[in-house]
């Protein structure tokens, strides 16, 4: 997996410079005509490497802010940039979402009529990359993350932390420098959970990638660099506020 | 994996969906298949029928009526002065009822006119003269009036006794009784009458060439239509009709094959709006998700084409096979055909996948950060 | 003014009464009219079977002459060789039928009045059947509108005396696509249907295959036309005795 890192490295570093990696200013997001404000101002630097840790209650607006963050959606109001560039002025979305970040869901997500390793190849259509370099790469990803026996299952054979650790390695696919983390425990035991909480920070530590994780469970949040605290679309704290 | 596997996992997800798509497209391009390869080998038949009679050009008064209204045959002979014209063969052209069977051609060939020269003798002999009271049998008509070498035969009042069994290399020319043109006047009382002339060009003329000396005979007699052999029972209104009903129907098939995969390709991309709202939340371009839906769609309409063109195949041939209809149908399952017929599914396919690949499109990718 | 009303409601109240018998009487007349088509001939195959289930097929050929003041008919078979030559000819002529029956080689046998009700050759018409045409009949009634095998028709009831045809006629093509007569008392004896409808060599539209079913007997008979020339020649001797045993066509 290494081999990658060199490569992409040097594309980003070209790309977008050696800014921050995500700066957020006065950041809005409504729903519903208006009638839902999910994101009401939201201030926020995230540097490369850093882990941050997301947190709140429910409907605060952590997976909202974690959906501007992975252009999922656009915001309202507000400037959110992405290595010194504005990341809703991007004119390739999508390139952005294949390549720079990797993104893993609380219900994993896996589609289920692919295998593992079709599953972990499924990002990497938009690289151009053949067919059996494709392969190769899904297998080696899926090594990685401790699931070479399971290669060529279907999602419903495996169990729910297998299916994690597949949505991990597909995440990683088009090695993106910054990983973005819904709940990714969510819907685990808690050894599975401490499994795939240990893998997560493994891989942002081996890679230098940043983590930005979004939980409810403070014993995770508390293995974070830095923690924020949301409440009702705003940031109620953060530890690192000299960032 | 490439994309194509993609594409094929697709459509596997339903595979009791994906199946009864396939069936109606297929039961919609064997219509297809079916009636336009009938029609059509109806008129190439007619046409190889003319071709094998070594005929360019045909004159004739195809009116409503089933056969050609008779004419002097005196007609003929204004024609064979025109330059550009190697040889003429005056001919009576018949459908009537002979003995017990039903409508049978009768072709009453001018006696030593080139149309008998295509006749390959199967069996017997042909008439020794243009009185002889004779006929031959093209092989269906013998085997549809139950005739053979010695069998008498009556047409009209007379009784004529078949001396031989032909094949003419074409449908129309085996479903035919044949006897010479002045025994069968006699007989039907039509002297001096003749209801076609089959016209030969001198060589070398090419199809423009050809439609020009038609419209010099037109001038020449109005009483009869001079046209290129085998356009001749295109322009029949019988012939127009039947083609009209088949690609009229094959278009209300192909429709309700359109309605079919559009249904499928709808119920597939809202039952798959989380899975396409994931592959563009790990990257996927929109163009990409279009891409995969018309392919889907194109891939049922490639599938079902081809089950079409077979179910369709093999339908005419059991059709052509039945004792009712044995001998009269020789469709053209041209390759051709069924290269048009694929095609025109895919296309079906492709059309239909529009409006749902259109909306698989529009979706958000935050959509799969929900559920 | 208000006379001027009333002759306007009157006309408008009475004209469906007063038109539709003039309309019957118009389409009864063109019709007969269309009968009446001078000298023809015709070839038609006919398929009978009889009421114990056998079947028999012929190939005949009929010389007709049909004007306003008279009706000459001359039927002959073709084929099958046995029965070949046997002819009959029927005459019309101001409402009184004869008839003559040829057998080869030589037997001639005079049809009377009461003899006309038997069977053409076996089949399920009479002689009477092909010789009348009762839309020269005097009453002559639309009853209604029907639709047949999806053609829209005018039921055409004529009467003669105590006999009565009903016809239906598709008005379109002018063609009765199916004739019922009907015994005094109102039931039907015969039954004609048309199956297909050509055109003819003038362009008309006739009924090529005639389905006819003699209900009281329960014989029925196909009658499949494959010719009919308008326009030919005929002497008088072609339809006296002499005649019926001439089998060429006419030129």
């Amino acid at each position: 997996m290494a081999h990658i890192r060199p490569y992409l490295m040097k594309q980003i570093l070209s790309d977008f410079g050696s800014a921050a990696v995500f700066e957020v200013t006065g950041l809005k997001k409504n729903y519903d005509d208006g009638n839902v404000q999910a994101l009401r101002g939201v201030d926020l630097k995230i540097d490369q490497g850093e882990f941050v840790a997301i947190t709140g209650p429910s409907g605060c607006g952590k997976s909202t802010l974690l959906q501007m963050l992975g252009a999922l959606d656009s915001p309202n109001d507000g400037t959110l940039n992405y290595r010194g560039k504005s990341l809703p002025g991007l004119a390739d979305l999508a390139a952005y979402r294949a390549k720079e970040i990797g993104i893993i869901f609380q219900a994993f997500h896996l589609l289920p009529t692919f295998t593992a390793v079709e599953n972990v190849q499924l990002p990497m259509f938009e690289s151009d990359r053949p067919a059996s370099e494709r392969k190769d790469q899904a297998i080696s990803l899926l090594k990685a993350v401790g699931l070479e026996h399971r290669i060529n299952h279907f999602p419903t054979k495996l169990s729910g932390g297998e299916r994690q650790r597949v949505a991990i390695a597909r995440s990683l696919a088009n090695g993106p420098s910054v990983l973005l983390a819904d709940e990714p425990t969510g819907n685990l035991d808690s050894e599975n959970a401490h499994i795939i909480l240990d893998l997560i920070i493994r891989l942002h530590r081996e890679q230098n990638m940043t983590l930005v994780l979004v939980t409810h469970d403070l014993t995770i949040a508390a293995r974070a660099s830095r923690t924020i605290q949301m409440m009702d679309g705003r940031i109620l704290s953060d530890n690192n506020a000299t960032s | 994996m490439t994309f194509f596997t993609v594409i094929v996992r697709g459509l596997m997800r339903r595979p009791v969906r994906t199946g009864l798509t396939l069936v109606g497209i297929s039961i919609g391009i064997a219509a297809v298949v079916a009636l336009v390869g009938i029609s059509r080998g109806f008129e190439q038949s007619w046409s190889k029928g003319m071709k094998a009679r070594g005929t360019d050009i045909v004159v004739s008064n195809m009116g409503n009526a089933l056969a050609p209204k008779p004419f002097n045959s005196s007609l003929r002979d204004s024609i064979v002065s025109l330059p550009k014209i190697a040889a003429t063969c005056g001919l009576f052209v018949d459908l009537t009822s002979i003995e017990s069977s039903s409508m049978t051609i009768v072709s009453a060939r001018e006696w030593g006119g080139f149309a008998w020269q295509s006749l390959n003798l199967v069996s017997g002999r042909l008439p020794k003269d243009a009185m002889e009271p004779v006929v031959v049998l093209g092989q269906n008509a013998a085997e549809v009036l139950k005739k053979k070498l010695g069998d008498p035969i009556q047409i009209e009042a007379k009784e004529l006794t078949v001396v031989g069994i032909v094949d003419g290399g074409a449908l129309v020319e085996n479903g035919s009784v044949i006897l010479s043109l002045p025994l069968y006047q006699k007989i039907s009382s039509n002297e001096g009458k003749i209801n076609i002339i089959d016209i030969r060009a001198t060589p070398g003329l090419n199809e423009e060439d050809i439609k020009k000396l038609c419209a010099e005979i037109n001038v020449l007699i109005p009483e009869a239509r001079a046209m290129p052999a085998g356009d001749n029972v295109g322009n029949s209104q019988a012939y127009k009709f039947i083609s009209a009903m088949s690609w009229g129907t094959s278009l209300l098939a192909v429709i309700v094959g359109v309605l079919g995969v559009m249904n499928t390709m709808l119920m597939t991309v809202f039952e798959r709006k989380q899975e396409i709202c994931i592959l563009l939340a790990i990257g996927w371009r929109r163009a990409r998700i279009i891409r995969m839906v018309l392919l889907e769609s194109a891939l049922l309409g490639l599938l079902g084409g081809i089950g079409g063109v077979m179910i369709g195949s093999i339908g005419v041939k059991v059709l052509e096979r039945m004792p009712a209809i044995h001998g009269l149908l020789e469709p053209d399952l041209s390759p051709r055909l069924m290269a048009i017929s694929v095609a025109i599914s895919v296309i079906v396919g492709v059309i239909s996948g529009l409006y749902p690949a259109w909306r698989s499109s529009r979706l958000k990718p935050s959509l799969a950060m929900q559920g | 003014m208000k006379s001027f009303l009333s002759l306007i409601t009157l006309a408008v109240l009475g004209l469906p009464a007063s038109a539709q018998e003039p309309d019957a009487k118009a389409l009864a007349a063109q019709l007969a009219g269309l009968q009446q088509d001078g000298s023809s001939f015709a070839r038609v195959k006919m398929d009978g079977k009889t009421a114990e289930g056998a079947k028999f097929t012929l190939q005949l050929q009929i010389k007709q002459r049909r004007t306003a003041k008279s009706t000459e008919l001359l039927y002959q078979v073709l084929w099958p060789k046995e029965r070949a030559g046997e002819a009959v000819l029927l005459k019309q002529s101001g409402g009184e039928m004869s008839g003559t029956v040829f057998i080869p080689p030589d037997k001639f046998q005079t049809l009377t009045a009461g003899q006309m009700k038997e069977a053409l050759f076996g089949s399920s018409l009479s002689y009477a059947d092909v010789l009348e045409n009762f839309f020269t009949w005097n009453s002559q009634n639309i009853v209604g509108t029907e639709v047949l095998n999806k053609v829209s028709c005018q039921v055409l009831e004529s009467r003669s005396g105590s006999a009565a045809v009903r016809s239906w006629i598709d008005m379109k093509r002018l063609v009765p696509m199916r004739v019922e007569k009907y015994l005094p008392a109102g039931t039907a004896v015969r039954r004609i249907e048309t199956r297909f409808v050509t055109n003819d060599d003038t362009n008309r539209n006739i009924p090529a295959k005639l389905a006819i079913q003699d209900l009281q007997k329960g014989t029925s008979t196909d009658l499949e036309g494959s010719k009919l020339k308008h326009g030919v020649t005929y002497d008088n001797r072609d339809f006296t005795a002499e005649g019926l045993k001439n089998i060429n066509p006419p030129g």
